[in-house]
């Protein structure tokens, strides 16, 4: 009984901690809102005036209103500086300062998106681990999360060192519009310091507790530390989102860009929410594409089976997590995209048909380079399954309907042409592959090429199983029957978005999205229920598998990278010559928009940089282990994701 | 039934044309697949090497030949490279076909007969020359006109004035889209869709229509043609030609504001953003009043039978 | 797809083939409209014209 009460009270004793723990964590956040509510006042002046007396002998308070939300406020803060090209606003280095930004910004963007996915892994993977009544594989999820972590760590430094040299280049290089920004987010930015305070004491104990909190209660509570670390992550994402949104979309200040004493409206701008959830799920495919890049590296270079096997998994897994995050984000993109044209619908038709268009093709190219390189992928793991020879007969067809779709989603709907050729077609709108150039055909394409991943997974979960439960043959038809009607179905609603107004026809994705969307589910759910003890031909043979499957993975995340780029460049440059969208202009020599060659090159410079540096961080992780990692020897049974086996 | 007959006897029928290539492609795809499944079974092997040569040879003859009229470089390059990955993504999706394709290469490369020794020579002498040939080429000047990448629908300012009034092109409507109780409607073109402008009872909206449409073949006409296809008697002075309205791709894209403004400003008001400019379409501002231009787009969409883009 | 289930006669696997394409077919064409309908937009638009 003693020990019962002894272990009662250590619960008592963890749970107290770790309340006290998320409160300290929170406390930044509590003492410094109801401070940036009133606007930056100073505040022992607040606290010791009664605040009726003020106003009597001052001049009234000048009210305004509120550039996006209408409201009317007082103005607190100072109009936007106007400045002028010089080395008071603009003071420079003999090298254009918006390109040394750039690259400051991109690097600490692509770490920080880094160390905020990893650990939403971690929590993910160690949860597994937990919950697994296998011991074998609960200690191998455990593994796999701490080798996540560990990873994430050298990578956090770095974040918060690129972080550190983008701010000085801000306020070296862009010192008059950095100081505008500063005072309207000035308690946005000490929360935001505050909170990377707690993310790393959360990170640092969550990292070096691992081994000590390995049993029992205190591992939940770990586990609930790295919810805790995911949420602060979280929180400074959006927080550090507010400044661009603000800059893209602004609320709060008025025309002149006066703050007017509301901080939320001012955080709360309307582009924020769709930028938060797309950086999230972004990010999450993004990490998923690094993790597994690592993964590939460690195959390539793996002297043993062993390790072959082990980093075929891993690779696996990341890869699995990195798509499972690929596939709503063009729905997140799409939101952000909704609400850009409702803002703007000159920066819509900026970024889609204008100035910016020919970039959203060569983004259009990197989703379609996406998707294929999956299925590659998938196709190239049937090989180390013994028995899954029956379904490579059907690759050519899909590749087929691939390129088809391929092809069509990459018909530019402006095709970049000679005048002579343009003379010879008689015209800008080519008859037969102008029909392709449109939204109806794009949705169509598109939708067709994720529904075939899908089929693409639902083949490799077969791969070395026969179904067993009685009604798989009904099943098997009905799988067929779903698959070819949303076929029929997500193809025939592109043609006849031909055939009716805009409107009508912009509602038609919906539908389309929704078909696809089914075959993922009711697909993968089925055809998992429908493999439950299923007969297996033979074992899935991790680290059996053909090199080109880890060149793939590489690509994979090669693309996320290069992807990101793009879509961000594509995003800030959206402001064409403003600072802060229509009320700071941008007055230095640098705001013209860049060649589309010149971007292509920055984007590809950053990429490149990335990978050189976090090849560094990779090769640190290595110089920590010793021995082989625990791995399942060739042929065991390893852990796959849910929904996998 | 008709259709199905004139496609196959190998006609690009108006109307059907994009899904007619698709299913070109796909049938094509089918009988590669199904000789070769055909003359596997007949103990016939043929290398994968050679199968993904024919291949590729054949994409680029159809892109080339068989689409009229013909597709620009660029988008052909496109294709050719879109192709050249799918058949990178067959032949080497199982180890058995990667290694059939490669063995040819290796075989070469090996030299272990006098014939393929003899291929690795000639081969070995002329890549110099291959290489050589492409420098030179893109080393020699060129006189061919340079590439131009043409925004053809710009983004639109926020407002346009036109004849002292400003329009806010966001949430401007026409005036002469209304329904027979003179309120604004989005319905009432598709309601009027076979109506009879001649008729004298004919409804408000009717009116309007053919009041633009005698507006358009006044004055529009002469370049975009009495099909409203872009190919009126003047369009081939143009390079390019006038815009095709029955196209999918121009004013089906478009709020019927963004029109509205296109027509009134014309080729010289056309922001920054659409170098090189290609249009001398005249800005009808100066030619044409408020009221007429927006039953000249009306009548446009009308008779296309296109709707406005709206935003709800 | 259906390149399992043993026991069961060709004309039993048929039966299933049809009946699941007809299900389907009921399902998205119901998902088509429910999703239209949900944005206050008419998926039959082309036949009531």
């Amino acid at each position: 009984m003693a020990t019962l009460n002894k272990q009662a009270q250590k619960k008592i004793w963890a749970f107290l901690a770790l309340g006290t723990f998320v409160g300290l964590l929170l406390l930044p956040l509590f003492l410094s809102l109801p401070a940036g509510a009133s606007g930056g006042a100073p505040a022992p002046a607040a606290s010791t005036a009664p605040p009726v007396a003020q106003p009597a002998d001052a001049k009234p308070v000048e009210k305004s209103r509120d550039i996006w939300y209408k409201t009317e406020g007082p103005v607190v803060g100072a109009p936007a500086p106007k400045t002028t090209d010089g080395p008071k606003d603009y003071p420079r280095y003999n090298f254009e300062s918006r390109v040394l930004l750039w690259v400051a910004n991109q690097q600490h963007l692509y770490y920080g998106s880094f160390v905020l996915a990893v650990p939403i892994f971690c929590m993910v993977i160690e949860y597994l681990g937990i919950i697994t009544k296998d011991k074998a594989l609960a200690r191998k999820y455990d593994q796999l999360a701490y080798d996540f972590i560990k990873i994430s760590l050298t990578a956090y430094s770095l974040t918060a060192i690129l972080g550190g040299i983008l701010v000085f280049t801000y306020l070296t290089l862009y010192p008059t519009f950095f100081g505008y920004l500063a005072s309207i987010f000035r308690p946005v930015m000490h929360t935001y310091a505050l909170l990377f305070v707690a993310e790393s004491g959360t990170l640092y104990i969550y990292y070096y507790g691992w081994d000590r909190m390995r049993e029992g209660f205190l591992k939940w509570v770990h586990v609930s530390m790295s919810v805790v670390l995911n949420m602060i992550g979280t929180v400074l994402m959006m927080l550090a989102n507010s400044w661009i949104a603000f800059m893209q979309s602004p609320a709060g200040v008025d025309d002149q860009g006066r703050y007017l004493g509301n901080i939320w409206h001012v955080i709360h701008t309307t582009l924020w929410n769709p930028i938060n959830v797309h950086r999230i799920i972004g990010n999450m495919a993004f990490g998923g594409g690094v993790v597994a890049a690592y993964a590939a590296y460690r195959f390539l270079t793996a002297k043993t089976d062993e390790e072959r096997a082990h980093y075929d998994w891993m690779g696996y897994v990341a890869m699995f997590i990195g798509v499972c995050f690929l596939i709503p984000l063009p729905f997140a993109g799409y939101w952000l995209m909704r609400e850009v044209y409702a803002y703007r619908q000159q920066m819509g038709i900026t970024l889609m048909g204008g100035l910016l268009a020919w970039l959203f093709i060569i983004q259009a190219v990197m989703i379609g380079s996406l998707f294929l390189t999956t299925n590659y992928y998938l196709w190239q793991g049937l090989e180390r399954m013994r028995g899954a020879e029956r379904y490579q007969k059907y690759i050519k067809y899909m590749v087929f309907v691939l390129i088809t779709c391929f092809i069509v989603w990459l018909t530019p709907h402006t095709m970049v042409m000679t005048p002579g050729e343009l003379k010879a077609m008689g015209g800008q709108q080519h008859p037969v592959l102008g029909n392709y150039g449109v939204m109806s055909a794009k949705n169509g394409a598109i939708n067709t090429i994720i529904t075939t991943t899908v089929l693409s997974f639902i083949m490799y979960q077969r791969g070395n199983k026969v179904p067993t439960v009685k009604w798989a043959p009904m099943g098997n038809a009905f799988l067929f029957g779903m698959f070819t009607v949303a076929y029929i179905n997500i193809i025939g609603l592109a043609i006849y978005g031909y055939y009716i107004p805009a409107n009508v026809r912009v509602g038609l994705s919906v539908p389309q999205v929704a078909t696809t969307l089914s075959c993922l589910f009711i697909g993968v759910l089925l055809n998992s229920i429908m493999l439950k003890g299923a007969k297996e031909l033979g074992p899935t043979a991790w680290g059996q598998v053909s090199v080109r499957s880890q060149y793939a993975l590489i690509m994979l995340a090669t693309a996320f990278t290069w992807m990101m780029g793009l879509m961000g460049y594509i995003r800030s440059s959206v402001r064409l010559f403003w600072h802060v969208n229509e009320i700071m202009r941008d007055n230095s020599p640098w705001a013209f928009t860049h060649t589309i060659g010149f971007a292509a090159n920055m984007i590809s410079f950053n990429v490149l940089f990335f990978w050189i540096t976090i090849l560094f961080v990779f090769w640190l992780g290595s110089l920590g282990i010793k021995k082989a990692p625990v791995a399942a020897s060739v042929g065991q049974k390893v852990p796959v994701p849910a929904g996998s086996h | 039934m008709d259709v199905i007959l004139q496609m196959l006897s190998g006609k690009l029928v108006e109307g059907y044309m994009p899904i007619q290539m698709l299913w070109e492609m796909g049938g094509c795809a089918l009988l590669f697949i199904a000789v070769f499944h055909y003359l596997g079974k007949k103990g016939i092997k043929v290398n994968k090497l050679a199968q993904a040569t024919g291949l590729f040879l054949f994409s680029i003859v159809y892109f080339t030949i068989r689409i009229y009229p013909p597709i620009p470089f660029s988008v052909r390059a496109i294709y050719a490279v879109m192709t050249l990955i799918g058949i990178f993504m067959w032949v080497s999706s199982t180890n058995e076909s990667w290694n059939d394709f490669r063995k040819p290469i290796f075989a070469v490369a090996d030299g272990t007969t006098a014939a393929t020794r003899m291929i690795r020579m000639v081969s070995v002498i002329l890549l110099p020359f291959l290489v050589g040939f492409l420098s030179y080429n893109s080393m020699k000047p060129s006189a061919d006109e340079p590439i131009e990448l043409r925004t053809v629908h710009p983004a639109p300012p926020a407002s346009t004035k036109v004849h002292g009034k400003t329009f806010v092109l966001q949430t401007s409507n026409s005036p002469y889209r209304v329904d027979d109780d003179g309120k604004y409607s989005n319905e009432v073109q598709k309601k009027y869709t076979d109506g009879n402008p001649w008729d004298e009872k004919a409804p408000p909206y009717m009116q309007y229509v053919r009041e633009g449409g005698q507006i358009f073949f006044q004055n529009c006409h002469f370049c975009h043609g009495d099909n409203l296809n872009g190919r009126g008697m003047f369009a081939f002075a143009f390079n390019p030609i006038p815009a095709n309205f029955t196209d999918a791709g121009t004013i089906a894209q478009l709020q019927e504001t963004f029109v509205f403004w296109r027509v009134a400003k014309g080729g010289i008001g056309l922001p920054r953003e659409a170098f090189p400019w290609a249009s001398v379409m005249p800005p009808w501002e100066q030619h044409l009043t408020v009221d007429e231009i927006w039953k000249v787009v009306l009548f446009e969409y009308w008779h296309t039978g296109y709707y406005p883009r709206t935003w709800d | 797809m259906a390149d399992q289930g043993s026991q069961i006669s060709t004309g039993t696997k048929i039966a299933f083939t049809i009946g699941s394409l007809i299900l389907a077919t009921v399902y998205f064409t119901a998902l088509d409209y429910a999703l239209m309908e949900m944005q206050g937009l008419d998926f039959f638009y082309l036949l009531r014209k």
